[in-house]
């Protein structure tokens, strides 16, 4: 463990020293070289280091804090493994791990600036002096102990091995265009010009970070819905929501970005964006480390904080001058003409995200503004988030619509009946279909609406284009980029439907007697036994739950509680009834004290299923936007999706000089 | 960014409708987040409006029939009767911070929670798996 702290240190040196070297590398190639060999050097340490660490889990060494912290002798051994981000200074560990391997993905092609690795070095280097000074992994115990503290028994469970390293992942690939938009500000250089293959490699690890952050946020949610007692599949939670802040701008930048590459326009917006993007995973790291806000997932630690408050205020006061200093040579000469053009629908998408994010940004910081300005702490619950996204959703699920039809430009006569008029059309039929069987709530009317609008496009699109390939699938994959898109959208709208059920959801609580049987919800409910099991440190009681609807069985539940010896309150597992229309969540709540009956909480979640299978298109249709483009013999991948775009009467020659 | 200054217009009474919009939800759906000592000292802002009670589950006074619990929390200087009837999280236990979400009734003395959530352990507390 002495050699884990030594490699830490090592690690920090060579960073450093890559981070000078490729200062100078602007001007002087031999130093860019060093600069690189020592960052390939650093990510080798790092990850010998990583490796020691997951060894030293693995081998039961009690001797080191943090391993007797998380971990103990009869802990499966794949939970010994997961012990690498159990903690805080395992998870900066892995950060930083990730961020070396992102690093030396990106210096080791051939053009890649030296700016660019000292930048990413300076961001490893942070990293390594936390570790160093103030997390170190490897601290020894500084006493014995037989067996070490293990790990939270909520923690083991699938979604522990996959959702942290995910969301990690996500946040730490954002440093990387980041780092190559500071390089170019750096260099002071002017606007890309077209084709130019930065615009690829920005694109492509943003997207592979928005893949990262979409499958941790997703998996946050499952994890969240059958955890008994963590608020359902989205709570707001100020950690949840740090987690979704640089998704958010990571969106919008994916979007202008198509903007800037084919028309030059909104070259500072986008560069603001990216920054915005990077400053906000280092923000979400502050509140969920530092415990600034309080939240449901407390893992504070206010050192730490102070490390990420000053490397924030550092990062922004340094941006803050490169953009202003570079601002007039960045200047594009032109501008959004119409807002009822495709241009113009993005810049709509992109004011209503940010909007989103800012209220997001006020609703998690309120508690702490009000603790300054009046004193008392002040809360927003999960309401406030939703009534204000609510109207957001809905309107970002319209443009996700209209956007992508929209012609460039300007309005071309006879795009509506082109594009909008089959999607009007089915919109207005599933409005009358919702009214006729009884739905009123506003929000979930406008989502499926939403949704049915996104939906019909995508296939009307899917449709016109086929003409230019021999099958869907050649069409899909010739154009990834655009159609994996689309299937991202796919998913949005499916995803919006299972929220739309969210206001339909049904709580019931009831007592039920042994053999008794009670209409509940539309349901039939009977309680068939209840089987009790002893052990010693517990008794546990299995229930039987049969429910009916009508004549027709449709499951049996088994919801359980576990009454221990040596703590006061029992603890409880559900069951859930898994359809694609209605999910049953039943809890086993208490025993009557004649244990001959039960009290049951029964929660009916309408169309949730869509909200993960809407989740597994969106990862689906990344992945597919993510595949190298297919090779061409002429042209490039811009040129023939503008060749599409003109095919589609969206576009003439002219619009793109 | 635009040729024609009516889309800058448009934009602004974009952002002022949800403005409004913010403020209004705002208005009503804030809380205030108190801890014991806070609510018992401030008792006439704060019985029976809804707020967000945080402090430590008292060892020992945890009682329970069925799923009816009731049970004391302390922020380390008062402590507060809080009654509950429902499913608990699986993390509640002695000793655990939480956050409780419902009125205090002044005349039973009473916290009535509709909510509980406990902070979520990311750190295991060791001395309950030996």
């Amino acid at each position: 463990m002495v050699i884990g702290s030594i490699l830490l240190s090592l690690a920090l040196a060579l960073s450093v020293y890559s981070f000078f070297t490729s200062i100078f590398g602007n001007s002087s190639p031999v130093m860019a070289k060093r600069g690189v060999t020592a960052a390939h050097l650093t990510t080798l340490l790092i990850t010998v280091a990583s490796l020691m660490l997951v060894f030293l889990f693995v081998n039961d060494s009690f001797d080191v804090k943090y391993v007797a912290s998380y971990s103990n002798l009869s802990l499966p051994l794949i939970y010994k493994i997961t012990g690498l981000w159990a903690g805080l200074d395992g998870s900066l560990l892995l950060w930083g791990w990730i961020l070396a391997i992102c690093a030396t993905l990106a210096v080791q092609k051939d053009g890649t600036h030296s700016y660019v690795n000292a930048v990413l070095q300076a961001i490893i280097s942070f990293f390594l002096i936390m570790l160093v000074f103030d997390a170190n992994p490897f601290a020894p115990l500084g006493y014995i102990v037989e067996d070490g503290d293990g790990l939270n028994p909520l923690l083991r469970n699938i979604f522990m091995i996959v959702h942290p390293p995910s969301l990690y992942i996500g946040y730490v690939v954002l440093s990387v265009p980041f780092a190559i938009v500071i390089a170019r500000l750096l260099k002071k250089d002017g606007l890309p010009e077209k084709n130019n293959p930065l615009y690829h490699a920005v694109r492509n690890w943003t997207l592979a970070a928005w893949l990262f952050l979409t499958i941790g946020n997703l998996l946050g949610a499952m994890w969240a819905y059958v955890e008994l007692g963590w608020g359902g599949f989205w709570a707001w939670d100020p950690v949840e929501n740090a987690g979704i802040m640089p998704w958010f701008t990571a969106t919008a930048f994916l979007h202008t970005l198509i903007i800037q590459e084919k028309r030059g326009l909104l070259v500072r917006w986008n560069i603001l964006l990216v920054i915005l993007t990077f400053l906000l995973t280092i923000f979400g790291t502050f509140i969920t480390r530092s415990g600034i806000i309080s939240s449901v997932h407390s893992f504070s630690d206010m050192t730490i904080g102070t490390y990420f408050m000053v490397f924030m205020a550092v990062v922004i006061l340094f941006s803050g001058y490169l953009i202003i200093s570079r601002a007039k040579i960045l200047k594009s000469g032109k501008s959004i003409e119409s807002l009822f053009s495709y241009e113009g629908a993005f810049y709509l998408n992109n004011v209503v995200l940010i909007f989103a994010l800012v209220g997001i940004i006020w609703g998690t910081m309120l508690p702490l503004f009000a603790q300054i300005f009046i004193g008392q702490k002040i809360e927003v619950g999960p309401p406030f988030f939703n009534k204000m996204m609510a109207p957001i959703g809905v309107i970002l699920l319209f443009l996700t619509g209209i956007g992508p039809e929209m012609s460039w430009r300007r309005w071309r006569k006879g795009l509506f009946k082109k594009s909008f008029m089959i999607p009007s059309i089915f919109v207005a039929a599933v409005l009358l279909e919702l009214l006729l069987a009884g739905v009123r709530n506003w929000f979930s009317i406008l989502a499926v609406l939403g949704s049915t609008f996104i939906i019909v496009t995508i296939v009307c699109e899917l449709v016109r284009a086929r003409k230019f390939e021999s099958s869907f699938k050649l069409l899909v994959r010739r154009f990834s980029r655009r159609y994996g898109g689309y299937i991202v959208h796919l998913g949005i709208a499916i995803l919006f439907i299972g929220i739309a059920g969210s206001p339909y959801k049904q709580e019931y609580q009831f007592n039920l007697k042994i053999g008794e049987k009670q209409e509940i919800g539309g349901y039939q409910i009977l309680l068939n036994k209840l089987n009790w099991q002893e052990s010693p440190e517990m008794r546990s009681v299995q229930s039987d739950v049969q429910i009916f609807n009508g004549e027709k069985n449709v499951s049996i539940l088994r919801p359980a509680l576990f009454l221990h010896k040596n703590q006061p309150k029992p603890t409880a597992e559900v069951d859930i009834y898994i359809s694609p229309l209605k999910d049953i969540y039943l809890t086993l709540a208490g025993i009557s004290e004649d244990e001959k009956s039960g009290d049951f909480t029964m929660t009916i979640n309408p169309f949730i299923s869509f909200v993960w299978l809407g989740g597994f298109v969106m990862i689906f249709g990344t992945v597919i936007a993510l595949l190298p483009p297919k090779k061409r013999e002429k042209g490039s991948l811009v040129d023939e999706e503008i060749m599409l775009d003109i095919s589609l009467d969206r576009a003439v020659t002219e619009d793109f000089q | 960014m635009f040729r024609k200054p009516k889309y800058i217009i448009g934009l602004i009474l974009i952002i002022s409708a949800f403005s409004y919009l913010l403020f209004a939800s705002l208005r009503e759906s804030f809380q205030f987040a108190v801890t014991p000592s806070e609510l018992l000292s401030k008792m006439d802002q704060f019985a029976k409006s809804q707020v967000k009670l945080t402090g430590a589950v008292v060892e020992g006074t945890i009682k329970f029939s069925g799923s009816d619990y009731s049970f004391k929390v302390t922020d380390g200087t008062k402590e507060l009767n809080i009654h509950y009837k429902g499913v608990l999280p699986n993390t509640f236990r002695e000793g655990a911070e939480v956050v409780a979400t419902g009125r205090f009734i002044p005349e039973t003395d009473i916290f009535e929670a509709a909510i509980i959530l406990t902070k979520c352990a990311s750190k295991y507390e060791s001395k309950e798996i030996k």
